[in-house]
Formats: structure tokens, sequence, C-alpha cells
């Protein structure tokens, strides 16, 4: 049995969403007309509005719908102070520690077995802007993976080049873990990026 | 319920504990729904494979394994083309590559995905990754690139005659030069024409004989090799190379 045209499109449309298949979205798509239409159609206006109106910011690549973020006009926010993030995810992340400088972001990391090179994560763009801004400091916050390491590498090339000073965050234990269950490879990171411990 | 539940872990438990930990090096992950991860990988016995790691990318204990370059014992269950892994426990020391070493470990695994055919043993190029690796982390980039190509289109049967010519079968002259056809070997030529495909014996010699101590006897040998590898590569670019463009 196959359902009408419109309905077809409908769950074929939603399967565009990561993790639903043929199931949830015939699930999804019979919620949504036999519970909540008015759902459905605020769905479907905010997407059309997003999908529209969202570009990237023009400086540190996030999500917005003018060409400069909120972050990014902020007078009050320290631009000589730039933290390098993999995600809009990670960005809120860093941004609710208390971080006040600006950001710019990769939306992604090298990869190049999945075909993601410098340019595909647009470091070219962050060459230009370590170029033409006075910036103090880059902190680099990529993930503790082996991809992420070798993004950091890479970034940390670029500001030799500009001549711009370049720290990265620390790799460590989680807060209330215990080091029993560590695994290896973090610890040793661990160990091996000690601090002094001193009176204060 | 929880009955059976127990008991279908305890059945797996035992299917793991029975099997036997295959050595293995991570080559590339790749996420796969909410929670898992495709793992490629290159296996002492088996060749290169790629398993599911269901879940891998919520339990701690596989997060931190489960990384490029990482040495692993793992066991797999299942003959369709997306085994499932059932195990894996850390092979050896944590290399940790970082640098220039890193980027030349992603170029390794881009050729060793591209190249080797699924589930195609290669005992010995395992042997010679595990080798350049710990190379690579120690310090030692150019020269253990270039071995590990060699021994990689040997082991596809693409290996290069580097000691001796193509039409008499005599040896290599260091001071001559030679014109290299990578079908079919070295012809010596006259004088020292500058062309793409020439190369001094004393270089041939020394990549044969993985001695490239001389900045000329890298440079020539990495043209070589570039070369050959671009004809198994049908010519298509390898990203990997990008990294290096800084």
């Amino acid at each position: 049995m196959s359902f009408s045209p419109l309905l077809e499109e409908l769950i074929h449309s939603l399967r565009a969403l990561p993790g639903v298949g043929p199931k949830s979205a015939q699930r999804m798509a019979f919620h949504l007309l036999s519970r909540d239409r008015q759902g459905g159609k605020s769905i479907a206006t905010a997407l059309q509005h997003a999908m529209e109106h969202i570009q990237h910011c023009q400086q540190c690549r996030t999500f917005s719908e003018v060409p400069r973020c909120g972050i990014c006009s902020n007078q009050k926010r320290d631009h000589h102070l730039l933290c390098i993030v993999e995600s809009p995810a990670d960005m809120l992340a860093i941004e609710q520690t208390g971080y006040r400088g600006l950001f710019f972001l990769l939306l992604g990391h090298l990869s190049p077995i999945d075909g993601i090179g410098p340019q595909d994560i647009g470091l070219n763009h962050l060459q230009q802007r370590l170029q033409q801004e006075v910036i103090e400091e880059i902190i680099i916050a990529t993930n503790p993976t082996v991809e992420g390491e070798a993004t950091a590498h890479y970034i940390l090339q670029l500001a030799k080049q500009a001549k711009v000073n370049c720290s990265r965050i620390a790799h460590g234990v989680p807060l209330g873990d215990v080091l029993e269950y560590i695994d290896t490879r973090t610890l040793s990171l661990a160990m091996a990026g000690r601090e002094r411990y001193q009176y204060t | 319920m929880c009955f059976i539940y127990d008991l279908l872990i305890i059945i797996d438990k035992g299917l793991y504990l029975t099997q036997r930990l295959e050595p293995a090096y991570i080559l590339h992950t790749r996420y796969f729904r909410d929670t898992s991860l495709i793992v490629e990988l290159f296996t002492q016995h088996e060749g290169t494979v790629a398993v599911l790691a269901k879940g891998a990318r919520k339990q701690a204990r596989w997060k931190g394994l489960l990384q490029l370059f990482a040495h692993v014992l793992v066991a797999w269950r299942g003959k369709s083309e997306l085994p499932i892994l059932t195990g894996a426990e850390p092979g050896g020391d944590a290399l940790i590559l970082q640098g220039d070493a890193l980027f030349s470990g992603f170029y390794l695994n881009e050729l060793l995905i591209r190249l080797l055919h699924k589930h195609d043993p290669h005992p010995r190029l395992f042997n010679v990754y595990q080798q350049t690796l710990a190379a690579l982390n120690q310090g030692e980039v150019e020269k253990s690139l270039r071995c590990f190509e060699k021994q990689l289109l040997q082991e596809l049967g693409y290996g290069l005659v580097l000691d001796r010519e193509l039409e008499n079968n005599t040896p290599i002259d260091p001071a001559s030069y030679y014109q290299y056809h990578l079908e079919q070997g070295a012809r010596k030529v006259t004088g020292t024409a500058k062309a793409t495909d020439i190369y001094q014996g004393k270089s041939l010699l020394a990549l044969h004989h993985d001695q490239l101590i001389t900045q000329e006897a890298r440079r020539d040998a990495k043209r070589l090799m570039r070369q050959a590898i671009a004809i198994l590569l049908n010519h298509k670019p390898l990203k990997s190379r990008e990294l290096f463009t800084v």
C-alpha cells in the first residue's frame, strides 16, 4: 500500500533529519497530521524562515541572520582574543564558562579520509583574519580527538606565520571522576600537562 | 525478561572470551547514527576491515580507545559487510603522534584505505605500518614515509627494481643517469637531462638500500614515489597532502 503523494513527500522529507529512518518519519508525519496541525504549521514556517534567512556570520562563521553576529558586533567583548571551536554547540559550551572574547567556528575538523581539508573548514578565512585584525592570542578549543589534534596543529602553524600567540585548552581529568577509571591516554596527557601546585 | 537479558549478556561475553583477539590499528572512524561509530581497522591477519562499534560514542571505555592510530586488540562478530565489534582492548603503548608526524600518519591511513582491498591479508605490511608509526613518532618523517611507500608498492605487486637496469640487468651505476619507467624499470640515458622521470643512479640505490641520507636522494625518492603512487590512485589527488601546505 502506498500513501497519497503529499503524505509520501512529507515522510520522505522528514528523513533528511539525522537519525530518522522511514518508520520514525512515518510516525512523525502521522502525529502532526492527526494530533498537532498547529505545531506542524509552525515548524513549517520556522523552517522556511530559517532556511531562507540564516547565513554564516562573515567573521566567525556561526549561524546568524545578520552579516555580523551578536558576539562579533558586541563592542564590550575583548576583540583581541579569539577562541577557535569546532561547532556552534562547542561555542555555547565555552560561552557558559564566562569567556568574553570572540570566536571562530570551523564547523568540522580536518579529516582527509572523509575529504575534509583545511579549506573545507574555513582555515583560509582564519588565515586572513589573523593577518588583517589585531589579535593578541588565539585559544584553540578543538575536541581532544586525533582529528582535533591535527586541526590544532594546522592552526598553530597559521598562528606562527601571522606571529600571533597561541594557547590551547588543557587536557585533563573531569571533575568528580576517579582516576582508576580514566583511560591511559587521558591520564598520561594529564600527567604530562601537570601544573605547579603552590600557595596562593 | 531480565533473566533473558542477563543470559544474552553471558552468551555474548562467552563468545567474546572464546574469540581470538586480533591485533589491529585504527585507520579511520566515522559517526553512525546517534551513538555508534564505523571503525576502519587494519588488522594483522585479515587486512582492512570495517566494523560497527555500537554505542561507542557513549561508552567512556571505548571512546578513549577507538582513536586513530591506536593499537588495539579487537574481536568482531558477523559475516556481513559491516560486522559488529564485540571487544576492544589496548594493544600496546599509547602512541601519541603530534605535528608533522600526525599529518604523515593521516597520509599513511589514506593510502591504506584507498589502495588495499577489504579483507585481503597483508601481515608483512602490517609490521611495516607498525614500524613506520614508531619511526614517525621519533621524528624520522621523510625517510620512513618513503620506505613505507616502497614496501606498499611491493606488497601490491608493483615493486620497483631499483638496483638493476631494465634491459641487460647490469647493476645501477651511482654516477650515471637513468630514465625510470614505472611499469618497467631503469634505462640508462646519456648526459644529465632534467626531465621529470630522470634520476641519478645514486638516488635509486639510496632508495633501494633505505639509506636516504642526502637532501637530493630524498627529493628524488619523493618524486619517484609520487609518480608511482599516482598511477595506482588513477591520478586522483590525496586529500592528506593538503595538510602540508602551510
